[in-house]
Formats: structure tokens, C-alpha cells, sequence
């Protein structure tokens, strides 16, 4: 079969939408593909993209649009509105950098914005011992619904240890 | 060395666990402002943290520069697995440390420094998470990682920032894709914020009715809770698939021996075949097998390796030269007749 759009290739991408109910096909050479944007579907990206365009940064002194506009990582130089543009942040400082203006846009793709999870050795130190406390101290209740009683037993013991070397420090 | 696919335990409804971690040093920008020769230097401090280590992944991981590999060579790391469809595409310095038996790839200067990713054959998420876990902590050893208390590990999108974990299943889910109800359960569990996809990532179709089943959220959650959510969901997509494929197994076991055998017949003895048709009976194969037909046709490799071995760029590189879409049509047809045999 040849392609639909420039009749001269063999047609070799085939695609299939589906808008509301209603189905399209297409069938293009590679070439005519990569030019009409089948090869290129909607991402998350560009979803978050439109997430970070709608977020409105927090109240007080950075509400001001003109601010954020101008907001700029001092590590690598990466400004608020080229962040905005491409969705993707220049160097670790950038979270620091952008932090008035992220936080609720994490929130809508996380659901959250607090770290819960692993914590480095190398510089996690007392936030490792809060995460493995939290960890345990979720597990125990899971256990406790379960009435697997000897896991909890195990679970409250390390909890116990945990909060006794705590008292020590 | 034989490689995750060719394990018994990839027969099932979930044919593969993977888990992937995200992750970038503190001392480099971020890919987007990262310079040729810090990407050489960031690579070469990940490279030597495993290599040089002394523990047994320094004898087990090799060093393939992804950017200076043939575009087949690279498009069939993508068609394994091992590699992502980002790191393919990318023309700055990068590159990727394998295991052995390809079951870890540690990619590096993809969208993030580091991302490890680690495949267990089958139902087996745990031992993928504690395999990736491992190579994380042995990597921190030399490095510093980019962490914040409130965010977690910093990621380049912030869509990944936190854990900087995806889990995922490889899942074979025919029937619930002949009954069209693979759209209402793409539907419900994006509540649970977990996503479905095709078998090769974002943006891919579901060719021979493999899906890939992840977690969206990465932010908020531990890693155990991550992957307690993950499991629990996948048990009911797979509780869901069984039920359908005994309800038409009991139906008809001649229908679905009919099916299975007739597929294998053209299989067996076609001349020429495209790839979306011998991904379609290869499925029909992988369906009788997991109904658990009484009797199942040979083949000298498991039907995830043979879906493997019959994409473009796999079959060039076996061929050592490269083919005309026709010409790959014959050769297909022929490879996978050698299999059956």
C-alpha cells in the first residue's frame, strides 16, 4: 500500500485514533509520518506543561507575575520561563531556586510534595532514622490489621530501639 | 549467560517485573545544561563506582558508549529492553553499564545522570527492587547524589522527582483487549494513579497484546508503598485476564485449541510475514499456553524471546546486514519457521 499522503513510498506507519468514539486511520510512509506529527502523541510532558502554565505560585512576595517571570537558578542560570517552557530544571539548585512556584504544581501531579521515601547514607544522617521510624511505625498498623502478632511484635521492638537510641543523641 | 527472557517464568500472564530508579550527582548540571565534557566526566565517575568496585557486579557489568553504536546496534538494545528509546535518540556522550545477563542496565546521561533499571523474569517485583536498591547504594559509595529533605532525589523532570521510582509489569492481557475492557481498566486504576502503556514505553503501541502496567506518582509515597499500590493493582488486572480466558476456555477448549493451532500452522509454514501479524499469532500462542492447552506446539525459545528476535532492528543485526521492510518480511517468516521446528 502507498502512502495516503505523498503517494509515492510504501505506506509503513499505520495509525489509529479514537476521539470520542469516532475512529481514524492513517497510513503513511515514514517520512510523511515524522512530517504530519503521528510519530509524536501527546506526553505527560506536555500535560505538565500545561499543569505548570496554570499553577499559580503562592501568595506574598512572589505572587507577582512579573517576579516569577524573572525568578533565575544562580547555579547554572536557568530562568523561571525557560523552566515553564520545556518542563525540565537545569541543575539540583533549580528546586531551590523555583520553590515558591513548584510546590502546588507537585502537588497536582503527585498528589503530594513531601519526600517520603529512600534517603542517601551520605548525607541523610537524622532523616534516615525518621524515615525508618515512619516505615516501621506504617508497618506495624498493617500488621496489627492483619493480626499477624508476631511481626508486630518484631516491629515494635525495632520501633522501641530506634526511639530509645534517639533519646541518647 | 542465559538472559531474563529466556526463563520458564515468563510464560504467565505477567511475563516481566522491572523497576527503574532515577537519579543525579550534585556536583554536574542537569542533562539540559550539562556540557559534552561533563557528561564524559559524570560518566566516568558511575562507570568506575561499578567497575572499579570491589564487590562481583565489577566483573559483571560491561560499558557499551550507546553514541558511538551503529543505529541498529542501538535500536535492538531498545528492542530487549536494555536501553530506552530516549537514550537511543540521544547524540550526546552517553552510554549504559549491562549486566551479564542484561537483567540490570544502569543508562547514563539519559534524562537523568543515572537511571538503573533492573528486570526479573515473571511475577518478581521485589527482586528487581532489591537488585536496583543495591546498585543505588553501591553507586552512592563514590558519589554524591542530588537530594533534597523535602523533595527527595532531584530529578531533571519533576514528574520523577522523589523516589525517582517506576515500577512496572510486562503483561500479556489478550482477552481483556479482544473484549475491549482493557479501556475501562486503563480508565479506572489512572485513579490509583497508575498508567498502562504499550510494550515498548510512552507513546508505543500494544503490539501482541503486551501491555506495560506502572506508577505514575513518585512524590509522597515510599518505595514499599509504591510498590505495595502496584502489586495490589496488577493482581486484580491479572485476576480480571484469568477469569476471561477460563470463561472462553471452558466455553470451547476446540475453539481455543483451534485457534492455537491454526495459528502455529501459518506460523509454521509462511513465506513472508509483517511484524504486527507475527506478534498477533505469537500472542495467540502465548494465550493457548497460559489457558494451558493440553498440548502446545514446540518452540526452541520462549515466545517473549521469539517477539524479541523478529523486531527490525534484532533481526538485522542476527542477519549482519540491513533489509527492505520486504525483505524482513521473508526473513521473519523464515526465522521463526527455524524456531518452530
Amino acid at each position: 500500500m502507498l502512502c495516503e499522503r505523498c503517494h509515492k513510498n510504501e505506506a509503513t506507519v499505520h495509525t489509529v485514533q479514537v476521539v470520542n468514539g469516532e475512529k481514524t486511520e492513517h497510513y503513511y510512509c515514514e517520512h510523511c509520518a515524522r512530517e504530519s506529527g503521528v510519530d509524536n502523541p501527546i506526553s505527560f510532558q506536555d500535560i505538565f506543561q500545561g499543569l505548570l502554565n496554570f499553577g499559580s505560585p503562592v501568595q506574598g512576595e512572589f505572587s507577582n507575575p512579573y517576579r516569577s517571570q524573572s525568578a533565575k537558578c544562580p547555579s547554572c542560570g536557568m530562568t523561571y520561563d525557560e523552566f515553564r517552557r520545556n518542563g525540565k530544571f537545569g541543575c539540583s539548585s533549580c528546586y531551590e531556586a523555583f520553590d515558591p512556584y513548584i510546590g502546588s504544581t507537585l502537588k497536582s501531579i503527585h498528589g503530594d510534595n513531601a519526600h517520603k521515601g529512600k534517603v542517601p547514607q551520605r548525607n541523610g544522617g537524622p532523616m534516615l532514622k525518621k524515615h525508618e521510624l515512619e516505615d516501621l511505625k506504617r508497618r506495624l498498623v498493617d500488621a496489627i490489621s492483619k493480626e499477624e502478632y508476631e511481626e508486630a511484635a518484631v516491629l515494635r521492638d525495632r520501633i522501641r530501639a530506634l526511639e530509645g537510641d534517639e533519646k541518647h543523641e | 549467560m542465559s538472559k531474563w527472557y529466556e526463563s520458564d517464568k515468563c510464560r504467565g500472564i505477567i511475563i516481566s517485573s522491572r523497576v527503574r530508579l532515577a537519579r543525579n550527582l550534585k556536583k554536574y548540571n542537569f542533562h539540559n545544561k550539562l556540557t559534552d565534557d561533563d557528561a564524559q566526566k559524570m560518566i566516568n565517575d558511575v562507570k568506575n563506582s561499578i567497575l572499579d568496585s570491589r564487590t562481583v557486579f565489577g566483573e559483571q557489568f560491561r560499558y557499551v558508549p550507546v553514541n558511538t553504536l551503529s543505529g541498529n546496534e542501538k535500536f535492538a538494545m531498545v528492542e530487549r529492553h536494555v536501553i530506552s528509546p530516549e537514550l537511543m535518540k540521544s547524540t550526546k556522550p552517553c552510554g549504559v553499564l549491562v549486566k551479564d545477563d542484561e537483567s540490570i542496565s544502569i543508562m547514563l546521561n539519559e534524562e537523568d545522570h543515572i537511571r538503573i533499571q533492573a528486570i526479573s523474569a515473571g511475577d518478581n517485583i521485589d527482586e528487581a527492587f532489591d537488585l536496583a536498591d543495591k546498585i543505588d547504594n553501591l553507586i552512592e559509595e563514590s558519589v554524591e547524589y542530588a537530594f533534597s529533605e523535602k523533595y527527595g532525589y532531584l530529578t531533571s523532570c519533576p514528574t520523577n522527582v522523589g523516589t525517582g521510582l517506576r515500577a512496572s509489569y510486562m503483561m500479556h492481557l489478550p482477552e481483556l483487549e479482544r473484549t475491549g475492557q482493557i479501556r475501562n481498566v486503563i480508565q479506572t486504576i489512572s485513579k490509583f494513579g497508575i498508567t498502562v502503556r504499550g510494550i515498548y514505553g510512552e507513546g508505543s503501541d500494544a503490539m501482541g497484546s503486551v501491555y506495560q502496567v506502572s506508577n505514575q506518582v513518585t512524590l509522597g509515597q515510599s518505595e514499599r508503598e509504591i510498590i505495595d499500590n502496584l502489586k495490589k493493582v496488577a493482581a486484580i488486572i491479572v485476576q480480571r485476564e484469568q477469569e476471561l480466558q477460563k470463561r472462553v476456555y471452558e466455553a470451547s477448549k476446540e475453539d481455543v485449541e483451534d485457534k492455537l493451532w491454526r495459528s502455529y500452522g501459518l506460523l509454521k509454514h509462511a513465506r513472508k510475514m509483517q511484524g504486527k501479524e507475527a506478534m498477533q499469532l505469537i500472542s495467540n500462542l502465548m494465550e493457548g499456553e497460559s489457558m494451558g492447552a493440553a498440548e502446545m506446539p514446540k518452540c526452541s525459545q520462549s515466545l517473549i524471546q521469539l517477539m524479541i528476535n523478529i523486531q527490525p532492528a534484532s533481526m538485522q543485526i542476527n542477519a549482519g546486514r540491513d533489509m527492505t521492510p520486504d525483505e524482513r518480511d521473508k526473513y521473519r517468516a523464515e526465522y521463526i519457521r527455524k524456531m518452530l521446528e
